[in-house]
């Protein structure tokens, strides 16, 4: 146990409490703000997120692969070459000469695809409206990714690098650790993390705050900077969603954007690929590219 | 089906017995050549199987699916296998039903290619899944609105009337083979003979009821084909994939079977003719009818493929410009114009050329629709998922030994379950073609086979026309210290509310002589706490009017007692100020509440559910809970209800077949 980061205890730790309640699917209320006693009663929190692309630059400015897939890799564990929430470089006009980068993960459609062609309901909408997969019960058909107009889901193809720490947390749906070969595994909206009081790991990685983690019920989002009227947020800024014509419903919003309120010129491109930095793997593991 | 007489009077005894010899022929000799076929059939099986085991052993990261094109070979193959599935049904029902008989001698290979190319594509999916030792949840957790549930009660639906229908009109022949084995026959034959053969006599009655259950069997069978092949397109057209997700996609699949059905049975049909000698009773005739009935669907197929590209094309929507390029001139051209021109213009032109239209024309022309259709299916798959969702580079995907080997595999299975099919029973239904068809003059036999297609066309094209959603009062003031004229703001606010209820309010700012400021920018904020951060939260902003009033409203979520602030930031004339005010919000119901999503009963309904808690039954009557269908599956479980109940009703025809008494011999 020497060599488990802090992170991985603390995650240890709170997969030790979840596993009293089997791969129980959590749900956290709204009592004041950041409780984190699941109440049986009261008001469900609705997660949700708002992307402000005007200050998301790729991490540009500080040279380093984008902070919030990499805070999410290391907080998730998540098997490589899996970027739960991407960083694509979008182009802004016709010839590419103008970019932006666009953070993506699930979008956690209300509507989702992937729930409806689920044979099995290993994917499923919980309560707080978010999707998560039941890897142990994924049958690995993969009619999901296919159903996924996001691409927001990955296969397990094989054994995927995964730090030896990540073998001793107890399986739940909300964290997907360990990886399980043949299953489909995405972005969980971090509801564990929510509910024990902090932003998930993306928001807590981005140095700018392009990140606002929310609660449409609460109607309260924050960056960890600060905290925002989700709704009037959103409307003030003209916030959009991705796809919004397939009527998928998404709960992730974005502002239009690339990058200009952290000083970031739109013909500026290229950003560095992203990194597991894992320092031991486990046996056996073979990587593949997406 | 009329005169059900036996024997048939206008059948020459030679010419009978002839039929009879050769059709049993291949059940009472074994050839050399036989043994080195079905040894040849094992090894390449036997391949298939080990690079299986290496795709158990190590995932499917030894296949060339990867996240963005995350289907391949399998699935392409599984379409295309169930498509050549669509066969037999075509000939011995379609055609039986229009009352054509020149297809007479053909059918059982027909049935027989239904129900070995359903067995050999159900393998697929199967193959294809992360987790195949997880299929039993399939049936505890099967969800009804999963199309890939739909494709198995659908495959296994119609696997089951397939195998009837294949079974039932073998009665007779296998009560012929019963009587006429000689001693050559071994024991393994003529048990599985007198078994199957349910003690078939030919009497009245036992004729009755087969008449009846092969007409229920002919009538059923073709909308359970029909959807077969419509919900194996369902499970590309249910996605929101620009070139998957079009409507022509179910009669599209379901013709494109069709087309690939009849190749299949004229190569099978050349092939078993040349190796068991069936020259008499397969001849050109059921060469052109079947030939026909090809280039009638080449029409079809390319009224399909003008209807998919020129609808798309005309519009070109997102997706689509990529999609066309990487098709026609991009890295699959070569497949893609081998499949329009090679395997749908090419075979429709061979037939319908007088000089072509042989029997060596028409099998090279099936074969070519064969290929044709088999790349048709893998550009569906690769082509359909490469279209780029996000801003990325296109995937490629190449298939790996792996997938070829398994293909390979299935190619085997489906030859040597064909093979041994040829060694057990006679691939010609003798009864039928001695009843229906004599030893007719091959030039009439020539003229009768187009009008019968005609007829049988007729139905289909009927058959895919078938086929086709507050008050208080508070005061705060605030001196500026600067040279700024000093100013002041009045605060009206309700001092309750409920938790989402819009709150309205008045603010006024005067200048230190009472005098209304116009046109200055007011905040209203709310210092609330987020997930480990706070801060002010902006509520509302406005611009005063010329009496220096704004009128805000806003509504708060967050319970308990919460403090208004109203502020003024100052500008060049006046000064900063701000008055606080006080409203205690209260209430605990539920106020965004979700208008979309799939709620899975005992999953994810209600506040808080586990697994643990959502099942509280166990074992059988778990089971039986779980099949009970939601809303949403009735009409599926009705059309299954139906369907099955007709065929139990058969399977009441076959045992009073056998419960018939025996006429008494001499």
């Amino acid at each position: 146990m020497s060599g488990v980061p802090r992170r991985g205890l603390l995650r240890l730790l709170g997969a030790g409490i979840a596993a009293a309640g089997l791969t129980q699917v959590g749900a956290s209320s709204v009592s004041g703000s950041a409780s984190s006693a699941p109440a049986k009663k009261g008001r469900l929190r609705r997660w949700s997120m708002a992307i402000d692309l005007r200050k998301c630059d790729g991490c540009q400015s500080i040279g380093k692969p984008p902070q919030c897939t990499q805070a999410c890799i290391e907080g998730h564990f998540a098997p490589e070459p899996m970027e739960w929430i991407q960083v694509y470089e979008a182009p802004l006009d016709r010839e590419g000469r103008a970019t932006q980068f666009l953070p993506t993960p699930c979008q956690q459609c209300q509507n989702p695809p992937c729930v409806n062609v689920c044979p099995v309901a290993a994917t499923f909408s919980t309560p707080e409206g978010t999707v998560l997969i039941d890897q142990q019960r994924c049958i690995g058909c993969r009619l999901c990714m296919e159903a996924c107009p996001y691409d927001r889901r990955f296969f397990n193809w094989g054994n995927a690098p995964i730090p030896a720490e990540a073998l001793f947390m107890e399986y739940n749906v909300e964290h997907q650790s360990p990886a399980i070969r043949g299953t489909v595994m995405k972005c969980d909206f971090c509801p564990d993390v929510a509910r024990a009081g902090r932003v998930p790991f993306c928001a807590q990685g981005c140095p700018n705050g392009a990140i606002y983690y929310g609660d449409l019920e609460e109607d309260l989002a924050t960056n960890r900077f600060e905290v925002v009227k989700l709704s009037r947020f959103l409307a003030d800024n003209n916030a959009y969603r991705l796809k919004e014509e397939l009527g998928t419903e998404p709960r992730v919003h974005y502002i239009a954007g690339h990058g200009e309120l952290v000083g970031r010129s739109a013909t500026k491109k290229g950003r560095l690929p992203t990194v597991w930095p894992w320092q031991r793997l486990v046996k056996g593991a073979t990587t593949w590219k997406r | 089906m009329e005169a059900l007489e036996h024997p048939a009077s206008n059948v020459a005894p030679e010419w009978r017995a002839n039929l009879e010899r050769l059709a049993l022929a291949p059940l009472e000799r074994t050839s050399r050549r036989y043994l080195i076929w079905v040894v040849g059939l094992l090894a390449v099986l036997g391949w298939g199987l080990y690079a299986w085991s290496t795709q158990l052993a190590d995932g499917l990261i030894v296949t060339g699916m990867r996240d963005r094109i995350s289907w391949g070979v399998y699935i392409a193959s599984f379409v295309f296998f169930i498509g050549i599935s669509h066969a037999g049904t075509l000939l011995s029902a379609i055609l039986r039903a229009a009352k054509a008989r020149w297809q007479l001698s053909i059918t059982r290979m027909a049935e027989l290619i239904t129900v070995v190319a359903l067995i050999v594509g159900a393998l697929f999916p199967f193959i294809d899944m992360g987790h195949p030792e997880r299929f039993l949840n399939l049936i505890q957790y099967g969800r009804w609105q999963s199309p890939l549930i739909w494709d198995i009660l659908a495959i296994l639906t119609y696997l089951t009337g397939s195998t009837l229908y294949l079974l039932l009109p073998l009665i007779p022949d296998f009560a012929l083979a019963r009587d006429r084995l000689g001693p050559g026959a071994n024991r393994v034959q003529r048990f599985l003979f007198t078994t199957a053969a349910v003690g078939f006599h030919g009497t009245p009655s036992q004729r009755k009821a087969l008449d009846k259950a092969m007409t229920v069997m002919m009538i059923i069978i073709i909308p359970v084909a029909v959807s077969v092949h419509t919900v194996v397109s369902w499970i590309f057209a249910m996605t929101l994939r620009v070139p998957l997700n079009t409507t022509v996609f179910g009669p599209f699949f379901v013709a494109g079977a069709i087309y690939s059905g009849i190749a299949a049975i004229i190569v099978l049909m050349a092939v078993l003719r040349r190796i068991l000698h069936l020259e008499v009773f397969i001849t050109i005739t059921q060469f052109k009818g079947l030939g026909y009935l090809l280039a009638a669907f080449t029409l079809i197929m390319g009224y399909f493929n003008l209807q998919e590209y020129a609808v798309e094309g005309y519009k070109l929507e997102e997706g689509v410009p990529f999609h066309f390029a990487q098709l026609m001139t991009g890295p699959f051209w070569p497949l893609f114009w081998f499949y329009i021109l090679g395997s749908i213009v090419l075979p429709g032109l061979i037939i319908l050329n007088p000089r072509t239209r042989t029997i060596a024309g028409i099998t090279a022309a099936a074969a070519l629709a064969l290929v044709g259709m088999w790349i048709e299916r893998y550009l569906i798959v690769v082509t359909g998922f490469r279209v780029p969702l996000m801003p990325y580079a296109p995937s490629d995907y190449t298939p790996t030994w792996v997938e070829w080997s398994i293909l390979a595999g299935a190619f085997a299975l489906f030859a040597l379950i064909i093979t041994v099919f040829t060694k057990l029973f006679p691939v010609i239904s003798i009864w039928e073609v001695i009843e229906h068809r004599g030893p007719e003059p091959q030039p009439a036999a020539a003229q009768g086979g187009p009008s019968r297609v005609r007829a049988a066309g007729a139905v289909i094209a009927a058959l895919l026309m078938v086929a086709g959603t507050g008050f208080g009062l508070f005061f705060g003031a605030q001196a500026g210290a600067d040279d700024r004229v000093a100013t002041q703001i009045a605060v009206a606010l309700p001092a309750h509310a409920a938790i989402g209820q819009p709150i309205q309010g008045q603010a006024r700012l005067v200048d230190a002589k009472r005098a209304p400021v116009v046109g200055a920018t007011l905040k209203v904020t709310a210092s609330l706490g987020f997930l480990g951060s706070s801060g002010r939260v902006l509520l509302d902003q406005l611009v005063t009017d010329k009496t220096g009033l704004v009128d805000f409203a806003f509504d708060l979520e967050t319970t308990g007692a919460q403090e208004i602030r109203i502020g003024f930031s100052g500008d060049d004339t006046f000064a900063p100020s701000s008055a606080l005010a006080t409203i205690s919000v209260t209430g605990d119901e539920q106020l965004y509440v979700q208008r979309a999503g799939i709620l899975v009963p005992g999953l994810n309904e209600g506040p808080v559910v586990g697994r643990a808690e959502a099942s509280t039954q166990t074992g059988l009557p778990l089971f039986f809970a779980q099949l009970w269908p939601a809303m949403s599956g009735w009409p599926i479980a009705l059309v299954l209800i139906i369907v099955w109940s007709l065929y139990g009703y058969v399977a009441i025809l076959v045992a009073r077949i056998s419960r018939a008494e025996a006429p008494v011999r001499g």
